[in-house]
């Protein structure tokens, strides 16, 4: 199990100072107006307060008594099926168009169900292609949805 | 005026929608009941049924889902002792015990009882009071509005749970959010980092979509428990004469304190259920049947619990400024079928608010019905497995990502938010300061650009006008007590560590 603590919070305050800081910079060239806010006034005020925010949350990490060192508790297995899951993401997204929503959403739900322990396949097969399909269908007859089909 | 009722009733009883309504409160009761599916949730995995139906009907089926939801997290609360939804968790401490003593099915009516008069207590309540808050929003202007937003961006304050600047940050990573893309004042591209994709920003619902439900997903996928033992006996249903009587007071107490802390921005359920429970018992003779399984400790959880919800919707109808995260997410869905919440929406929309109000009453009816028959099957709803309903729970989410717009990329909005949610909760930022930044966000820059063109530039307008001035003075005592209330958990915190 992921244990974020101090060390979470460091990591975490420096993301946020920086991701601050990169909206920020974009922000510059952008004219301020004679009246009125213009484009970029907003956005300055909300990421200086992102970067002033994710400092608090260094310092505080910093100048706290627990342990900084202390380990991150990390169950592999569970970072094992995160990264695998959201690899299946990355290409459910890339195929979703080209091979259309059946057999993408079919295969996505497969996998799913076997990184979530459904370990009976022959079942978790039917399951898939029936879930997938009754979705399929449910959605672009009776709701319309243009759903991706494989073209062919 | 009673036109208006009519035909909202009229609306209400076409067949159609009470058949609508009716698979509403069902499938809001196996939702709330479903430890980890919130009702968030559960509204979020409706919203791909509601583009295509006429708003009347969406807003029915999602009042169906929402006050529904709220009286099945008291299925598990009371069954497994793990609460369907946050406000459920005081239910489990007493009703578990009477789960225990084989009296789950009394705890369960009692639960259902407490839930129903809650529901339509604030029904009323927000029936009276929202209209009325309706015509004084009348008169605000830009800078009353923007005042508002400033207002309702200081409930992150309180939502923010033990962590402040989490949740402050996670407030401003909304607002960021919802600052990326087209500029709606000049029309030009702006925070897209030379990302062309980006400047189709980032919509409302593919952002909730992923940090609520998908990131719900991935939770569960770290959190796979072994299968909780679920009582078998449920023993009788029906309460007895003597057990009705001892839940009037309870119930009383639950609606009045679940109504009043409703209507107050960013409160919500589980506060108000943990207060009212605490001073039910604190005036109570028998103090020492609390926590042991007293029938009175489920129905003011349970009262609350739904009171909290009509009294949640007045400033989110009569504003446009949700209640707590679930009325967040609510609102969300409102904008998404064509309702635009706010002081127009009475003149401009009656139809459809009439035909919510009216919706509201016959769905608490619903619930009453459903409700006890759920209890007959609420032990094999509860054993449906998480490796067979997350994924599809995943594949809805899909599909609502993606007939938004009929586009891939909300898609990925909605499957990226989700790691990142994930990944923010996990690191202690909580998520409700997240979806108030990305709704109050273009509110609060809109207005405040048009209040400085009205004065030329001028900030003070912003303290000259009595209403604005009122709502920034709220909006900073709201968040000196939030910061003290803070400053003594944290206090509290190191005298015992």
């Amino acid at each position: 199990m992921i244990n974020m603590s101090r060390k979470g919070d460091l990591l975490s305050g420096s993301i946020v100072f920086a991701a601050g800081l990169v909206f920020l910079l974009s922000t510059i060239g952008m004219k301020k107006p004679r009246i009125g806010l213009g484009s970029a006034g907003f956005p300055r005020l909300v990421t200086m307060c992102l970067i002033v925010c994710g400092i608090i949350l260094v310092l505080r990490s910093l100048l706290s008594k627990k342990n900084l060192s202390q380990s991150m508790g990390i169950d592999k297995k569970f970072v094992l099926n995160l990264v695998g899951l959201v690899v299946s993401f990355i290409l459910y997204l890339y195929f979703f168009k080209i091979i259309g929503f059946l057999i993408t959403t079919a295969s996505l739900l497969f996998f799913t169900m076997c990184v979530f322990g459904y370990r009976k396949y022959l079942m978790n097969a039917v399951l898939s292609v029936i879930t997938s399909t009754v979705i399929y269908y449910v959605f672009t007859i009776i709701f319309k949805v243009p759903l991706p089909r494989l073209p062919l | 005026m009673i036109n208006y009722w009519l035909d909202g009733l009229r609306i209400v009883f076409q067949p159609f929608n009470l058949l609508i309504m009716l698979i509403a409160v069902a499938s809001g009761i196996v939702v709330g009941g479903l430890p980890g599916v919130t009702s968030s949730m559960g509204i979020i995995l409706l919203l791909p049924f509601t583009y295509y139906m006429k708003p009347e009907t969406a807003l029915l089926m999602l009042t169906g889902m929402y006050c529904s939801s709220m009286f099945g997290g008291s299925i598990s609360a009371i069954l497994l002792r793990t609460p369907g939804t946050p406000s459920a968790a005081a239910t489990a401490i007493d009703g578990y015990p009477l789960a225990q003593q084989g009296k789950a099915g009394k705890a369960i009516s009692a639960a259902l009882i407490g839930s129903f008069v809650g529901g339509i207590a604030s029904g009323v309540c927000m029936v009276f009071l929202a209209p009325l808050l309706a015509k004084f929003a009348l008169k605000f202007g830009p800078p009353e509005y923007f005042a508002l937003a400033v207002f309702g961006l200081t409930i992150i304050a309180s939502v923010s749970g033990k962590d402040l600047v989490k949740g402050l940050i996670a407030g401003l990573i909304g607002l960021l959010l919802s600052l990326i893309g087209i500029d709606n004042i000049t029309g030009s591209q702006r925070l897209t980092l030379g990302i062309d994709i980006l400047a189709n920003g980032f919509d409302f619902l593919p952002v909730m979509i992923g940090v609520f439900a998908v990131s719900e997903v991935l939770d569960k996928l770290e959190r796979k428990a072994g299968r909780v033992q679920i009582t078998s006996s449920l023993g009788q249903l029906l309460l007895t004469r003597q057990e009705m009587k001892s839940l009037i007071i309870p119930i009383i107490v639950g609606v009045v304190i679940g109504t009043l802390i409703g209507v107050l921005p960013g409160t919500g359920g589980a506060i108000a259920t943990f207060l009212a429970y605490n001073e039910l018992k604190r005036w109570s003779k028998n103090k020492e049947k609390f926590g042991q399984g007293a029938l009175e400790g489920v129905a003011v959880c349970e009262a609350t619990n739904n009171a909290v919800t009509g009294g949640a919707m007045v400033p989110t109808l009569a504003f446009g400024v949700p209640g707590d995260a679930v009325t967040a997410v609510m609102l969300g869905a409102f904008v998404l079928i064509g309702v635009r919440p706010g002081p127009l929406m009475f003149t401009q929309q009656a139809n459809i608010v009439y035909s919510f109000f009216a919706g509201w009453f016959v769905v608490q009816f619903m619930m009453l019905v459903v409700g006890f028959v759920s209890i007959i099957l609420a032990p094999n709803i509860l054993k449906i497995r998480d490796e067979i309903l997350m994924p599809i729970v995943l594949v809805l989410c899909i599909i609502g990502s993606f007939s938004l717009r009929n586009s891939v990329y909300d898609v990925g909005v909605a499957l990226c938010f989700g790691v990142l949610g994930y990944l923010m909760r996990k690191s202690g930022f909580p998520m409700p300061p997240l979806v108030l930044g990305l709704i109050l966000g273009p509110m609060a820059e809109q207005n405040l650009n048009r209040t400085l063109l009205i004065a030329k530039n001028d900030w003070t307008i912003l303290f000259k006008r009595p209403i604005s001035l009122t709502l920034l003075l709220a909006a900073f005592v709201s968040v000196t007590f939030s910061l003290i209330g803070a400053y003594r958990a944290s206090k509290k915190e190191v005298t015992r560590s």
